[in-house]
């Protein structure tokens, strides 16, 4: 059974297929904002407009099948950015009508932590699941996957990419904080906003912007990634204790950051708790994490007609097929 | 002394003192920060912890403090013989509409003295005997602030929501019976409603 999946909620349009639950292909194209500008839905739409024809085409080939042999449709169908999950809706209808195959749709967020597991063989982890809009600490119970604590008003990712942007970096900001981070030395005081398991980036953003002004970049770089991945781990330890999960699962595309693998690393060992991240090629968006996922949640597929966007979709709320 | 408990915030020992068995809670470094902001977490939480817990004694029901190290970062409690209304709940030990009530009262006796606990979860309500005890005030604030009050409450429903599926509702309905102030419960309808998700 081949499963094609669409991933396009934010920069990344991404096309996978699976072969059962063997990934075989994962192609993707990514839109990058013009220097000194975070994403604009609109124009990221327009990059997914234009490249999935492409992106379709390499996906097909690279898995050595003619769209004729595809089973199933997946598609993220949120939460994201509308512009940008219109296109891939779309393109999934289409293919879902033309090729009468049935609909999947899926959740975006719970197709980076099914994808975390399958790639790290990880049962029943504590996932801590951190991008440009999202920062969850989520984890299964009973039929759902449950939400302990999560940003209360910016992604982790997204507030990287601010500060970034105020210090005059370009995008992507992230990788740029943390290579200036490992440069700096002197601890500069920034404030530090936690709430039982919740967490918060804006005041930590506006603080660290006005202190750089006094500050050596890489002080201050240094300082803002301490205190924001520290917010993270604390949350998510209280979060560990509380639900003794042995697990615990790293994943989204701030998972890329070595830092904050290390600081998880460390956590986890304290807790002994084993702590997985997956390759970074699933950390990140892509297409091969909706078609396993839309692969191992097949029953849930859908009249296309039916099928919609669903900007806020919360992970909470996506029953699990548990097994029979 | 032996560990009788690995928690985030710290860890917990059995001890003696003078004579007595007593909990020692020792907020230990964190090795995944470096240490300007350790010292400055570890340090704040312990002396807010200490001074929250004399206030909110007169309240509600909490270990007494035997004695305070600020230099191990560490306090000697009592030692308090019961389990955790997680686990309880978890059992089915619990009636959840008089604990809902009887929590909602705890909160409210807590709020009216202008104490916001900030981290209320089950794991941190102990039931010794036929009362609730409530532990755990390291990120507690003095504070007259509604808002504070009901993202007090927030962290209890979420936590509900996401720990006790199965009688969240039942809890949180009886909660606010117990709890009996119309105002913050209405300020927290406006901080969900302008939440980022709700």
């Amino acid at each position: 059974m081949n499963c094609l999946g669409i991933e396009s909620t934010a920069h990344t349009l991404g096309i996978g297929i699976t072969k059962k639950e063997e990934v075989v292909a994962n192609e993707r194209s990514i839109y990058k904002p013009s220097p000194g500008k975070g994403i604009v839905p609109s124009e990221a739409a327009k990059h997914h407009s234009k490249t999935k024809k492409k992106v379709l085409e390499d996906a097909l080939k690279k898995a050595n099948i003619e769209k004729e042999d595809l089973d199933i449709v997946a598609v993220a169908s949120g939460p994201g950015l509308p512009p940008c999950l219109l296109e891939g809706v779309k393109l999934a209808k289409k293919l879902s009508n033309q090729l009468k195959i049935p609909l999947v749709p899926v959740n975006h967020c719970i197709a980076h932590i099914e994808i975390g597991k399958k790639d790290c063989k990880s049962k029943d982890p504590l996932v801590q699941y951190v991008s440009g809009g999202n920062t969850q600490i989520i984890s299964q119970s009973g039929n759902l996957y449950r939400i302990y604590g999560e940003t209360l008003d910016i992604g982790i990712g997204n507030a990287f990419d601010k500060f970034a942007r105020n210090l005059g970096l370009q995008m992507p900001g992230g990788p740029k904080i943390m290579q200036l981070a490992k440069k700096g030395e002197n601890y500069i005081p920034l404030p530090y906003t936690v709430k039982g398991m919740d967490l918060a980036f804006s005041g930590l953003v506006t603080e660290a912007t006005r202190k750089s002004e006094n500050a050596e970049k890489e002080d201050i770089a240094y300082s803002f990634q301490e205190t924001a991945l520290s917010m993270l781990i604390e949350v998510t330890e209280r979060a560990l204790a509380h639900t003794k999960k042995e697990e615990l699962l790293l994943t989204g595309g701030v998972a890329a950051n070595t830092r904050l693998q290390e600081m998880n690393q460390l956590m986890a060992k304290e807790h002994q708790a084993d702590f997985y991240v997956p390759k970074r090629e699933y950390c990140g968006d892509n297409g091969a994490m909706i078609a396993y996922t839309g692969y191992i949640y097949r029953e849930k597929n859908q009249d296309p007609k039916e099928v919609d966007i669903n900007p806020t979709w919360r992970p909470n709320t996506y029953k699990i097929p548990l097994p029979k | 002394m032996n560990v009788v408990y690995r928690g985030a915030e710290a860890t917990l020992y059995r001890d003696k003192y003078l004579g007595i068995p007593v909990i020692k809670k020792e907020r230990k470094p964190k090795k995944y920060r470096i240490r300007e902001i350790d010292d400055i977490i570890r340090k704040e939480r312990i002396k807010k912890e200490v001074k929250m817990l004399k206030k909110a004694r007169e309240v509600v029901k909490t270990p007494h403090t035997l004695q305070v190290n600020l230099k191990d970062h560490s306090i000697v409690m009592e030692e308090l013989e019961g389990s955790t209304i997680k686990k309880r709940i978890e059992e089915n030990q619990e009636n959840p509409q008089k604990l809902g009530r009887e929590i909602g009262k705890m909160i409210r006796g807590l709020h009216d003295k202008n104490i916001a606990h900030n981290d209320l979860t089950t794991s941190n309500m102990i039931r010794k005997g036929g009362e609730i005890f409530l532990i755990d005030f390291g990120m507690a604030e003095d504070t007259h602030r509604i808002e504070n009050k009901a993202m007090d409450l927030l962290v209890f429903k979420k936590m509900l929501k996401s720990t006790h599926w199965k009688v969240d509702r039942e809890i949180w309905e009886n909660m606010k019976k117990g709890y009996r102030d119309e105002k913050t419960i209405k300020k927290l309808k406006e901080i969900e409603e302008r939440a980022r998700y709700l």
